[in-house]
């Protein structure tokens, strides 16, 4: 199948924490959900794809570009979702737009104006005066205007309602079906990803504990062939299929 | 993307500001001030040239901030880095910031060559060679503050360009 997103043998060294050996990937179409307690390396994924730390061990690809080496094509093609303020906050969307588009190879003006009526965000707004939920769903409409491959949302959904989590669900579902691109979501509401992810990747204290899909984690869980899985599964998903 | 586009986009970007008017306004009122001196210059027939010379720095340094702040500085309740709001865009970081000290050079040389002007003017009027170091002190004020300022846009860009 085609991958979109791959580790391999990712390690990273730091005085007090050390991600070994992380390999997993995520192919075209399909969403992956990202969980591990605090401290497991989540965000710290995250950054390595966005560059921000270089010295690592192992290579991360997206769509076969290195993160490492060809960091603008991967940038071309990635949305990264997260609380960062990475946009002008003294500016309203469309300046924000109109400032970062012409660096988008793929960026369409029209489709961005769509996604802001249809997310209902005032577009003469600074960003500075967003509710949390409404930066959100402004960042996935600039996301999608520039046509990424891969949306990586770090934690997207922390500390939203559970009505606006539904909707945010309901329009990455959406993504999928439309644009035919794939998710990488980090989340600890676990049930969540019980509604929307064909894969789980679990982290803990820097490792990869598993990277398997719904399915076969589902049956691993229920067959209890793995005791250790299955408890650190049963504590992260409260509710759900998995217990 | 090449570069000129780049400075073109940088050129737009400062242009799409609110306050550029209170910049370019610091930047007519550092003109004046120079302006002033070298009027009060003529009027004496003679300054200091230690005086001068620290004019010259202040009033570049001033002039140059007024013009490349807005380019590599972001109000956002304090001031932060604008090369942080350009981290997860697809851009040559290189050519990125290339084209912001480029913009500053040819703003600097835009502002040097008057200077220089008034300033082999007012030499005429004290008995000072043409062909010394106080002949070219606006060039070597421009470098001096230029350099600074390449120092200070670095150090800015630290993260980004790392």
């Amino acid at each position: 199948m085609d991958k979109v997103l791959e580790f391999q043998n990712v390690s990273l060294t730091w005085p007090d924490f050390v991600m070994k050996d992380i390999t997993f990937s995520l192919d075209r179409g399909y969403i992956m959900g990202l969980v591990g307690y605090n401290g497991a390396g989540k965000t710290t994924l995250f950054r390595l794809m966005e560059n921000q730390y270089k010295k690592y061990n192992g290579t991360i690809l997206i769509d076969g570009f290195d993160c490492r080496t060809q960091e603008a094509k991967v940038k071309d093609i990635t949305a990264f979702i997260s609380d960062e303020q990475k946009f002008f906050f003294e500016e309203n969307a469309i300046t924000n737009a109109k400032l970062f588009s012409p660096y988008y190879s793929t960026w369409d003006m029209n489709l961005f104006q769509n996604y802001l009526d249809r997310f209902e965000i005032r577009s003469t707004t600074k960003i500075k005066d967003y509710s949390r939920g409404t930066y959100l769903k402004f960042q996935l409409a600039f996301a999608i205007a520039h046509h990424p491959l891969l949306y990586a949302m770090d934690e997207p959904t922390a500390g939203l309602d559970p009505v606006f989590r539904y909707d945010f669900l309901r329009i990455i579902q959406g993504i999928i079906a439309d644009e035919n691109a794939s998710i990488l979501i980090s989340t600890h509401n676990t049930s969540d990803l019980d509604k929307i992810a064909d894969y789980i990747t679990m982290l803990e204290n820097g490792s990869v504990l598993f990277s398997k899909d719904v399915e076969s984690l589902s049956d691993e869980v229920q067959n209890n062939k793995n005791e250790r899985m299955r408890f650190q599964v049963s504590s992260l998903f409260k509710k759900g299929r998995w217990n | 993307m090449r570069l000129s586009k780049y400075i073109n986009l940088d050129i737009n970007y400062r242009k799409s500001l609110i306050n550029t008017d209170f910049k370019n306004l610091g930047i007519g009122c550092v003109g004046m001030f120079l302006f002033s001196s070298f009027l009060l210059n003529w009027s004496f027939h003679s300054m200091d040239h230690m005086v001068v010379f620290s004019i010259y720095l202040v009033c570049f340094t001033i002039a140059q901030a007024f013009y490349i702040y807005p380019l590599i500085l972001v109000y956002e309740g304090g001031y932060s880095s604008v090369f942080q709001k350009y981290k997860n865009v697809p851009i040559d970081k290189r050519l990125f910031f290339r084209s912001k000290l480029i913009l500053l050079t040819r703003f600097s040389l835009l502002f040097c060559i008057p200077v220089e002007l008034f300033h082999l003017w007012g030499l005429d009027r004290t008995d000072t060679p043409y062909l010394s170091i106080v002949g070219f002190w606006p060039v070597i004020t421009m470098a001096l503050t230029l350099l600074a300022q390449y120092i200070y846009i670095r150090i800015l860009a630290r993260n980004f360009m790392e």
